[in-house]
């Protein structure tokens, strides 16, 4: 269970209860509003941050993401998207306080380091800017049971990860503790597909989104293709007969050459053509950038196991490579 | 089954308990037994049928459902145990963070239920429960009747063109809880794209032939073949994509 325990808390200076506080804590008192501090022997800080984001504005952040780029009208339409998630997910939070040896005399510096206490498989928190999330809003005392009743609340999983010394510093004092930040998750279903963004629950920032891409923006280049091919094989005999007249007045053996070599690219970049438009694809992005990935491809197709045969090839005829060229 | 089977002090029969709370009846001698540990004993857990070549069955015809053709690789399986709050009306609410997609759709599995208690799940790994029941979004009454109940799964992890997949499948009647679904095939959308490029070739090819007096036919046919079959592609193309799209 997470760590919960029935203590009941009052402020020592009004007497107001303090609901919901199950762990050490900095907390406001909801009666007086005095700054208290709450110690359990044991057990850290335990804090959470306030999502600034709704569920409309995740969603809305969601569609913002996507715009101007290719995907389908019907995406992310009414009645696609599923009901936003919310979760809170725990980070380690370490504050070291430094001495610096200044020649004015010692300067106390706060270094604070924020990892991600939990791996959630497809979930990249390591990609969250922790820092300003953990900032963004003001902070409130752990209570997991309130929090479970909104939102899916992870237990912290994973040990906090070794601190590097600091170099030219001395750390004079560490705090530890845990602080769950929130994520949406927003999921969309399309053509049969499920299609997820997790954004920052403070920012709205996308940590990692995944989205189809309209199909029809490849028409113009199968149309570009298919012509091309088609003049290729329309073109009069007459003609392939000059080119074939014009490569041997150039040389004789590289007229040959040209002339078997000629049907093989051509029939090469038609292979190629075809992988480019015949697999569907989707845009994958995050805060750095959008990528296009293509679907159900496999890890090589034909014609790049055909152009790996031919390097191949070239090598072996080669030779192995001398160290001087392995160096270069 | 054996870490699960009680011996009577009283007659010295094995037997299972099957009861939930922290006694138990000898079905020989009828002996009302204490059993220790209420708080485990409180909960129950669905007794697993499905084995592991059932549950490939399973994924074989999960992936058909779903038009995924491709042979899925690196096929994993493995037993757990999830945990959810059993409210009244059978409703079951995860008892620790699950994302699967289609938790929603997921009922409450028929099968035998048993008490649980810590170690009987063998080697299979157990999720701890981590919402206490003030976590449920109900009432306080609803909140005072929840059963924890420890539904088994065969976890399958697989690979497909390069990317990782887990769909669980509860081990009492196959039910199909998904975390990330592989992308459909849409064979017969690729099969009517194929024939449709297919044809704007064979008219592409005609236009130029034509063009270049190859056909007999004259010029401005192949220029009108060429124009007019590019756009006809484009129309028909559009209108298959989205009718694959809305379906």
């Amino acid at each position: 269970m997470t760590a919960a325990r029935a203590t009941a808390l009052s402020c020592p200076r009004c007497g107001g209860r303090l609901h919901g506080v199950a762990s050490s804590a900095l907390v406001d008192c909801p009666s007086c509003d005095s700054p208290l501090a709450v110690l359990v022997p044991d057990i850290p800080v335990h804090e959470s941050v306030r999502p600034s984001l709704d569920r409309e504005e995740a969603v809305a952040a969601t569609r913002a993401f996507w715009e101007g780029r290719k995907v389908p009208r019907s995406f992310l339409a009414e009645g696609s998207v599923e009901e936003p998630i919310l979760l809170y997910v725990p980070f380690h939070e370490r504050v070291r306080t430094c001495s610096l040896r200044a020649n004015e005399g010692p300067a106390f510096v706060d270094r604070p380091s924020l990892a991600p206490a939990v791996r959630i498989p497809g979930l990249p928190l390591e990609k969250l800017d922790a820092f300003p999330a953990s900032g963004a809003a003001p902070r409130e005392a752990f209570d997991a049971a309130a929090l479970q009743r909104r939102a899916l609340v992870f237990d912290p999983t994973l040990e906090a990860p070794s601190l590097a010394a600091i170099s030219g510093a001395v750390v004079v004092e560490e705090r530890a503790g845990l602080v769950w930040l929130p994520v949406w998750l927003v999921r969309c279903r399309h053509a049969r597909n499920l299609y997820e963004a997790a954004l920052d629950g403070t920012s709205g920032t996308v940590l990692q989104a995944r989205a189809p891409m309209e199909r029809t923006a490849l028409l113009p280049e199968a149309i570009f293709f298919t012509y091309v091919f088609a003049f290729v094989f329309g073109m009069p005999l007459s003609w392939w007969v000059k080119l074939v007249a014009f490569y041997f007045e150039l040389h004789w053996f590289g007229g040959l050459v040209l002339t078997v070599g000629t049907p093989g690219v051509v029939f090469w970049v038609l292979a190629f053509a075809w992988d480019r438009v015949r697999f569907r694809y989707e845009w994958t992005g995050d805060r750095l950038g959008v990528r296009r990935e293509p679907v159900n491809r496999p890890g090589r197709t034909l014609p790049e196991k055909i152009r790996d045969g031919f390097f191949a090839a070239a090598r072996w005829i080669n030779g192995p490579p001398d160290e001087t060229e392995k160096k270069s | 089954m054996t870490g699960e089977s009680l011996l009577c002090p009283r007659c010295g029969i094995r037997f299972d308990a099957d009861e939930e709370g922290a006694f138990a009846t000898c079905p020989a001698c009828a002996s009302r037994l204490h059993l220790g540990d209420e708080e485990e004993l409180a909960h129950q857990k669905l007794v697993p049928v499905l084995d592991e070549a059932a549950v490939l069955g399973r994924l074989a015809r999960w992936l058909r459902d779903r038009e995924v053709l491709a042979d899925p690789k690196e096929v994993v399986t493995r037993l757990l145990w999830f945990p959810f709050w059993l409210l009244p009306g059978d409703a079951l609410v995860p008892a620790a963070p699950l994302l699967a997609s289609n938790l929603g759709a997921f009922h409450l599995p028929a099968g035998d239920r048993v008490a649980f208690r810590r170690g009987a799940g063998g080697s299979a790994e157990v999720v701890p429960a981590s919402v206490p029941p003030a976590g449920i979004e109900a009432d306080e009454e609803t909140r005072r009747e929840a059963k924890l109940l420890h539904v088994p799964f065969r976890e399958v992890r697989f690979r497909l063109w390069g990317h990782d997949y887990t769909v669980w499948f509860d081990a009492a009647t196959g039910q199909a809880l998904d975390f990330d679904l592989p992308p459909t095939s849409e064979r017969r959308l690729d099969v009517t794209y194929a024939l449709l490029l297919l044809a704007l070739f064979a008219a592409g090819v005609y236009g130029v032939r034509t063009l270049f007096g190859g056909t007999g036919a004259p010029w401005w046919a192949g220029a009108v073949v060429l124009a007019g079959a590019g756009v006809v592609f484009w129309a028909v193309a559009r209108l298959v994509m989205r009718l694959s799209e809305s379906r």
